[in-house]
């Protein structure tokens, strides 16, 4: 065995091919298959995200060119893949470990804020029932890293957009949060952040894209119109309130929120993913709720 | 007055003409109106279409027309009108004013009434399976409930015909054909600045065709007004063109202030003009910052951003609010400005002057910036004045349509500004016109500041006796504004009492949309994100 790869033993790295490649990937697998939440329905299948129904058949011929394209770049793809190894070994990347930092995110303090009923309600709840010390810890690593990396779908109708847009720029800068990665698919997205006012035509479209999110998912409904309607209340295509079409978790009032109050509604949000239990059945009910629905739909 | 007068009668004996109004006033029959329409575009110059205002008289419905001359910028209004309510049949001007296109099936979308001769006569705003049409006075708000399903049938377009004998004839037709390739952007997709949705149908990467489908915020403000009295409306005029909303509220102010007659003080006057003009910079800051991050320069983005903020602080300081300020109010403001105020904008103006040339060194000669705009949307000066394109977009093609210029309201002919224009009015120029505007707006915000400290930093800012009951007098009543992306108009049409009768806004970004497809045509897929961000629209204005 003294057959070796930049200088590292095989049987060295057979263990570490073995150990990242296969029980780590199957570990994750099998994990996710099953604590992860999820649901289904018809919607979630479709191939594109923009919010109408997909028509045609999105398989259709391209210029030959293309795929010529596609092949040089992949080529240089491949390339830049072998090319890290080989900075690394040549000593052109030099610093190869970057200063590990700690940042801690504080969370909104109990003491600060206590006007949530609702989540005091649900800690309470939760606390009645009692824990197990190891599915607890589990839960409270879980919501630690679901509550710290909270990625908004893109999802502006009208003013509150431009706050938002603000809260993303330098001097709000929600980053710091966890909440910079706005996702423009709602699959990769974890909360929508529904600012504006959602009218008759809209509607169906929020619905799909509701559906289309990956568990766990959340719903801010962020400024007057989207809570209530707020002033265009007595149009006669104006929804009254999201919540008439998907579930909501925090409610935003204002016209528009100021970006503080953007960040009050995503510490809100925090603290309650921070009470969510994974392990010990919910995402199964969620999940056979989801089935139902399918059930419901196909009929 | 009277020489049009003449003028008109000569060209149409059979058209009333009413010079007592603001504006003259034509009422002319549906027959005849045609033919009025092109005599009074090739031989009086009313070049532009300024507005199509749906009516419905309870006893009639019709539409008011705005036009506007070129040359001596002038406003003419035409009314046509018809007594048949089941089918409301009207001739279409879409063969003159392109214009028309859009604003003509709003109309049939709220009001019902079908355009003879219109190419593509759908639904604009509603969903294609809405019954009914919710402007008109007799429309019950219970026949559409809240629909979840998708809509269906919207490929398929008519248009009504009329043949030598008068008679009219539907023909169905089809928006795309069916061995076409469409690729449908929208209503989810951050590069189109909101919920807009194009259907575009390609030719490889070659754009030949787009069908701009809007609505998706619609919100019915025009019909809301209605049920509103004046002071009440004022709130949605800031919820339009959220990026205009000093603006947009200022037009409405001083249409309702003309028709009362009320004197607003100067002060006021002047603390008006420079919120504007603070909230023009404003957009125009958020516009640079759109249209770099739609070509990859997340960069440049956060720059606008950050001198955005230092006008919110202004506005925060003295409105109480970052945006929609409320601001503005019938009569004057609704209060003092904050006493650091003037520090406050003259440290804004340097601090965005400074910024400015780093704008330019950031993206401007950019190779990237340089070939994805240069040649690219080209929309020439006769196609701007076609499809009334006014504000910075049409100031790109060369065409001089700045209101604050051609029908100066407030103080603006006190200062000492220019208006910009570019030849090209392609992407690039259109970009460069903001850019130019932004330093216009400092030159005006510093001649204000000097003015406002001569006349005192707090003052008289409302006027003494404003009325408690707001009754406007019987008429029409209309005003434009130049407002950041265009000719900003409110036309209020009132019988008398507290509430009016008829309420338009005619918004500049709506008819933006109208040359998308103009613009995008035989251009590539990917620039139809760069010429739609240098057009710059906000959707809900288009919507309203």
């Amino acid at each position: 065995m003294d057959f070796s790869i930049f200088g590292v033993q095989s049987t060295t790295l057979a263990i570490t091919a073995a150990l990242t490649g296969v029980l780590l990937v199957v570990g994750a697998l099998v994990i996710a298959w099953l604590i992860g939440p999820r649901s289904y329905t018809e919607k979630k299948g479709e191939p594109f995200e923009c919010g109408i129904p997909t028509r045609g058949d999105s398989m259709a011929q391209y210029h030959v060119g293309y795929y010529l394209f596609a092949i040089l770049f992949l080529m240089f793809d491949v390339e830049t893949v072998f090319l890290f190894p080989w900075a690394f070994r040549s000593g052109l990347c030099l610093e190869e470990r970057s200063v590990e930092m700690e940042v801690k995110i504080k969370s909104m303090k109990h003491e600060d804020f206590k006007d949530n009923e609702y989540i005091d309600n649900l800690v309470e709840q939760l606390r009645a029932g009692g824990t197990n010390i190891i599915v607890g810890k589990l839960d409270q690593l879980m919501n630690w890293g679901v509550s710290n990396s909270l990625w908004p779908l893109c999802f502006g109708t009208s003013c509150c957009a431009i706050e938002f847009m603000c809260l993303g720029a330098a001097r709000y800068d929600m980053a710091r949060y966890g909440f910079e990665v706005a996702r423009n698919s709602p699959r990769q997205a974890d909360y929508i952040m529904c600012q504006g006012t959602i009218n008759y035509r809209m509607a169906p479209a929020l619905k799909r894209l509701y559906e289309q999110m990956a568990e766990p998912k959340y719903v801010i409904a962020c400024g007057s119109c989207t809570v209530s309607g707020g002033p265009f209340k007595n149009s006669y295509c104006v929804v009254k309130g999201v919540d008439e079409i998907i579930p909501v978790d925090v409610y935003l009032p204002g016209c528009p929120p100021r970006p503080e109050a953007f960040f009050y509604a995503l510490m809100q949000l925090q603290r309650k993913i921070k009470v969510q239990k994974y392990f010990g059945g919910v995402n199964r009910k969620e999940k056979l709720e989801g089935l139902k629905y399918v059930k419901e739909e196909t009929k | 007055m009277a020489e049009i007068q003449d003028k008109i009668t000569q060209l149409c004996p059979q058209a009333q003409v009413d010079t007592t109004g603001e504006f003259p006033l034509v009422t002319v029959d549906d027959a005849q109106w045609h033919d009025l329409a092109r005599a009074l575009k090739n031989q009086l110059h009313y070049d532009v279409l300024s507005a199509v205002v749906g009516m419905d008289w309870t006893d009639a419905l019709g539409c008011v027309y705005y036009l506007t001359n070129t040359s001596t910028h002038e406003l003419l209004h035409v009314k046509v009108a018809t007594t048949d309510r089941e089918q409301p049949r009207l001739h279409s001007v879409v063969d003159l004013w392109p214009v028309a296109n859009f604003q003509e099936r709003e109309v049939y979308d709220f009001y019902g009434i079908v355009f003879i001769g219109h190419p593509d006569m759908r639904r604009m705003f509603l969903r294609t399976d809405w019954v009914g049409y919710p402007l008109r006075k007799d429309y019950d708000p219970a026949s559409n409930p809240l629909r979840l399903e998708d809509e269906t049938n919207e490929d398929y377009t008519c248009r009504w015909v009329e043949d030598e004998n008068g008679k009219v004839t539907k023909v169905d037709g089809k928006v795309f054909e069916d061995d076409e390739y469409v690729i449908n952007v929208g209503p989810q997709h951050p590069s189109t600045h909101g919920v807009m949705r194009y259907r575009a149908s390609l030719d490889g990467e070659i754009i030949k065709k787009v069908d701009v489908v809007s609505g998706y915020i619609h919100r019915g403000i025009e019909k809301m007004c209605e049920s509103l009295t004046y002071p009440q409306m004022l709130l949605y005029t800031e919820r339009m063109d959220y990026m205009a909303a000093h603006i947009n509220r200022h037009c409405m102010c001083l249409c309702v202030e003309k028709a009362l007659g009320l004197e607003v003080p100067r002060r006021a006057e002047l603390i008006r003009l420079m919120m504007d003009e603070l909230m023009r910079l404003s957009s125009h800051l958020l516009s640079y910052g759109c249209l770099t991050m739609d070509q990859g320069a997340t960069t440049a983005f956060f720059y606008g951003f950050r001198e955005r903020e230092l006008i919110y602080d202004i506005f925060d300081r003295t409105c109480g609010a970052r945006m929609s300020m409320s601001y503005s109010t019938i009569g004057g403001v609704v209060a003092d400005v904050h006493e650091d105020f003037i520090k406050d904008v003259r440290h804004a103006c340097d601090v965005i002057e400074k910024n400015l040339a780093e704008y330019h060194k950031l993206f401007t000669g950019n190779v990237i910036a340089v070939n994805r705009m240069t040649g690219v949307g080209i929309l020439s000066k006769q196609d701007a004045i076609d499809y009334a394109i006014t504000g910075p977009s049409g100031r790109a093609s060369g065409w001089h349509c700045d209101v604050r210029k051609t029908n100066p309201y407030s103080l603006y002919n006190e200062f000492d500004f220019d208006e910009v224009t570019y030849e090209n009015g392609d992407s690039m120029d259109r970009y460069m016109v903001r850019m130019k505007e932004m330093e216009q707006c400092i030159k005006i915000l510093r001649q204000a500041c000097d003015k406002l400290e001569a006349e005192g930093i707090q003052g008289e800012y409302i006027a003494p006796k404003v009325p408690k009951m707001m009754k406007l007098p019987a008429g029409h009543w209309y005003q434009q504004v130049e407002a950041s992306r265009g000719a900003f108009g409110v036309y209020i049409e009132s019988d008398g009492n507290t509430k009016p009768v008829r309420v338009h806004f005619q918004s500049p970004c709506f008819n933006l949309i109208g040359v998308v497809d103009l613009t995008c045509k035989d251009n590539m897929i990917a620039d139809l994100i760069t010429i739609t961000a240098s057009l710059d629209f906000v959707i809900p204005d288009i919507d309203r």
